[in-house]
């Protein structure tokens, strides 16, 4: 729509433009900026017919520009100027129609105001009260009124003089949408503006204009505001800068998001790309002792920055950069490398913070597995204790006369919650002996036959019926204690059958391993082992509350007897039923050749 | 003419020992038993047997105690009775904080069994005849019809236990008067209670949730250290 080609104009002796060459395409909004005498308003007038060139052509729509205002008019150009040329003392009605007043519209008040109403409708602009006189409109009407005269006359090329200087944010706000509206219904729009960040929000090119020339044309989507600004100042855009700018904010972003263990070495790679080196010649590590208070040191082509953690002066890591030359950072590098090495402290920092709260969960973590075995421990202790406090206490009341088969069952079952008491307080001890490795084992030449015999012994009758042992035959004899291994096997056997449906069978194979060792089975046919216990079948404070008497140490002290004899125990994850397999030496080396009573716990 | 009936204990307990212990002493004394080693049948019997006092061990195989205690609660005023093997203040406040009227440690013997179930019976049982005093006690929005035993805060019915209608009795009957912990254990909870002052504190925070609101005017004024009040007219 507007083409200028190698446009000079001059005030008398002073140029105000100097071969300016300049486009705008219809629907397309150029932004003209620049300081004060740039040569905006000059550039604005000589399009406008009002600056006359001294060479250079102005194209409009094609038509070349002659001389003169009305011809600019002529070929569709319109100019809202910085100092509105309005009449103060008419009405917004009479400035709109100035001019164009016919003898029909000035007969009738109405008429002239409606007509008014209907241009003002026309080009989108609402000013509520036509018969305001133009002098005590606001200054946002009052731009708006000059707009509407200008738009008025359906022009082709909108010319706007700074249209918003002096202007509210509102108001300013509201002008722009409307110069975009005019650019959309395809009107092409020279702006004249100060205000970058306008530009930014309207215009499809912006050019800057310094002592009458264009010194850039910038494409709003590839630039900055800092870049244009620098450009007005007469310096150039300093794009590296920017970068380092952006590749910082960029970072930061990423390391909000990003899993505190991945920050260091995204800070790295970015201090390299910052840097410009290659991410293998940045490195960080742990700090040593002379890396303390330091700042950034360069010798023999090595850059080295200390990271500081918190408040202290120590630092907790430095950062080493290699350099093909031993030139020391410059003062721009230097200021790169303290602000990489603050953002590595402060990865560091949520690092140590993470791994402490991941501590601190892991220690409650115990804590609660310690209170629930505990509580457990203390109701399998008190409730056989509570069975023969009520039964001695029942007796012992003087109101009520037992009948002799009530006292009978009475003291039967205080003797048998005594009995299971003791048993409880036996493990508890082996239990305690365990955990603190002072288990001790009278040891002899042991027949493992006969071990396992005096197990199944041990359960009731109808139980014992369900065990079936298969010792291989001229098994050696092992160098054990017989009661510890006795217990081992009645408490796999008493768990196999107590856990299980009535019915299930279990089976002891002894047979002999690899040299010097044993190898024992235990496995049943039932319902398995519980899928939530698998992962620490030993531990005893992983147990929940069962439904079964015990303090559920059992299988803890079963290992810790087994770990004692240099042997080891673990649940076998086949299929259908729970397999237990022991691995016992036949001579346990380590411990036969010190004392025979050693303990050799070692539990994890 | 009403049917006549034994009273009815509802002991939740797995161990078969403890509930013959219990049995025994209970069928002697002229109650009945129904029990349950598991939380949901216990919710049926609850429900099937209306029971007039229920024990319950809050250590039971794969059933939460606690949570049984809170549900029990949610669906029965009956006198709740908590025996555990924890004998710590924290474990005893949470079991009053579920709706429990009393809690036991174990081992107890049969005299403190008995107590304990006299005197939650006592409490929990409306009181023959028409108690002395105001029938009705007006305090702000709340109402307290006491021949009834029923409350109502604006005009809207409140459901109280029985434990804790006994405490805002002894409260609003005395009002505008402090009342030790010990007095209001005593009369509220009976002789044996005076050093269990965790349950006053307790039930005033279970009163004072149901009766007053956040914000508003306080219907029981806190005494530290030394006791209750109810609001003065």
């Amino acid at each position: 729509m507007l083409d200028v080609s190698g446009l000079t104009v001059g005030f008398g002796s002073t140029t105000a433009l100097e071969a300016i060459d300049l486009t705008v395409a219809a629907g397309e909004l150029v932004a003209l900026s620049g300081e004060p005498g740039a040569g905006k308003t000059a550039l604005i007038r000589s399009v406008a017919g009002d600056l006359p060139p001294a060479s250079g052509r102005i194209h409009v729509g094609g038509q070349a520009l002659s001389d003169g205002a009305q011809a600019a008019e002529r070929l569709g150009v319109a100019v809202v100027w910085q100092e509105l040329a309005l009449c103060d003392n008419l009405d917004v009605a009479g400035n709109l129609l100035l001019g164009r007043e016919t003898r029909r519209l000035m007969q009738s008040a109405g008429r002239f105001h409606a007509a008014a109403a209907a241009m003002l409708d026309q080009v989108g602009i609402a000013l509520p009260d036509t018969g305001a006189l133009a002098g005590t409109l606001p200054g946002g009407q009052r731009r708006l009124l000059a707009l509407a005269m200008a738009l008025s006359r359906e022009p082709r090329l909108l010319l706007l003089d700074e249209p918003t200087a002096a202007l509210g944010v509102a108001e300013t706000r509201q002008l722009e949408s409307l110069m975009r509206r005019l650019c959309d219904s395809g009107v092409a729009v020279l702006l004249a503006t100060r205000d970058i960040g306008q530009m930014f929000r309207v215009a499809d090119r912006m050019v800057v204009l310094r002592k009458g020339r264009v010194v850039a044309t910038l494409d709003p989507r590839n630039s900055h505001p800092d870049d244009v600004a620098a450009l007005l100042a007469g310096q150039r855009p300093d794009a590296s800068a920017r970068q380092q700018l952006t590749r910082l904010h960029g970072l930061a972003d990423s390391l909000a998001l990003a899993d505190p263990a991945s920050g260091l070495s995204m800070i790295v790679a970015a201090l390299a790309a910052a840097l410009g080196v290659q991410r293998k010649d940045v490195q960080i590590a742990p700090a040593d002792a002379t890396a303390a208070g330091g700042r950034v040191t360069a010798s023999g082509g090595q850059w080295t920055v200390p990271v500081m953690v918190g408040g202290g002066g120590n630092a907790a890591a430095t950062i080493t950069v290699a350099r093909e030359s031993a030139e020391p950072p410059s003062a721009d590098e230097m200021d790169l490398l303290v602000l990489y090495a603050g953002y590595a402290g402060a990865a560091i920092e949520r690092q140590e913070a993470e791994a402490a709260g991941r501590e601190a969960a892991a220690l409650r973590r115990t804590r609660e597995l310690q209170r629930q075995f505990l509580s457990r421990l203390s109701h399998e202790l008190r409730t056989p204790l509570t069975a023969i406090r009520g039964y001695a206490s029942s007796l012992a009341t003087p109101d009520i006369d037992w009948d002799e088969p009530s006292q009978q069952r009475f003291l039967e079952r205080i003797a048998a919650e005594s009995a299971r008491l003791g048993r409880l307080v036996d493990d508890l001890l082996d239990f305690s002996a365990i955990e603190s490795g002072v288990m001790r084992l009278q040891r002899d030449w042991c027949e493992l036959e006969l071990v396992v015999e005096a197990a199944v012994a041990c359960l009731p009758p109808a139980d014992a019926t369900a065990v079936s042992v298969e010792v291989a035959a001229e098994l050696p004899p092992v160098w054990a204690d017989h009661d510890r291994l006795e217990q081992v096997f009645v408490n796999l056997l008493a768990n196999a059958i107590r856990h299980n449906p009535p019915g299930t069978r279990v089976r002891v194979a002894a047979a002999a391993g690899e040299e010097g060792v044993v190898l024992i089975a235990v496995s049943d046919n039932g319902s398995g082992f519980p899928d939530e216990l698998r992962a620490t079948p030993f531990d005893a404070s992983a147990r929940p509350r069962a439904r079964t008497a015990g303090a559920g140490v059992g299988l803890s002290i079963t290992r810790g007897i087994v770990t004692a004899h240099g042997g080891t125990i673990a649940l076998s994850t086949g299929a259908g039923g729970t397999t237990f397999e022991i691995e016992l030496p036949i001579e346990d080396t380590a411990a036969s050749s010190a004392d025979p009573a050693l303990s050799g716990a070692d539990h994890g | 003419m009403a049917e006549v009936r034994n009273t009815l204990a509802l002991l939740i307990e797995d161990d078969p020992n403890i509930v013959d212990m219990i049995r025994s002493n209970l069928s002697v004394r002229g109650f009945d038993t129904v029990v349950s080693a598991d939380g949901s049948q216990a919710l049926r019997l609850l429900e099937t047997e209306a029971p007039d006092i229920v024990l319950l061990d809050l250590m039971l195989p794969e059933t939460d105690g606690m949570e049984l205690c809170r549900e029990i609660r949610e669906r029965s005023s009956v006198a709740v009775i908590v025996v555990s093997a924890r004998g710590g203040e924290r474990d005893k406040v949470n079991a009053l904080n579920m709706g429990a009227d009393d809690y036991m440690t174990k081992p107890f013997s049969v005299e403190e069994l008995l107590a304990r179930i006299t005197a939650n019976l006592r409490r929990t049982r409306t009181p023959d005849g028409v108690p002395a005093g105001p029938e009705t006690i007006i305090a702000g929005e709340v109402e307290i019809d006491l021949a009834n035993q029923r409350v109502t805060r604006s005009g809207e019915a409140v459901h109280l236990t029985p434990t804790e209608f006994a405490l805002l009795r002894e409260l609003a009957l005395n009002r505008g008067k402090l009342l030790s912990h010990a007095h209001l254990l005593r009369r509220v909870w009976g002789p044996g209670y005076q050093t269990e002052t965790e349950y006053v504190r307790v039930y005033v925070r279970r009163l004072r949730a149901k009766l007053e609101d956040e914000d508003g005017e306080q219907l029981i004024l806190t005494a530290p250290r030394a006791g209750y009040r109810f609001a003065a007219e």
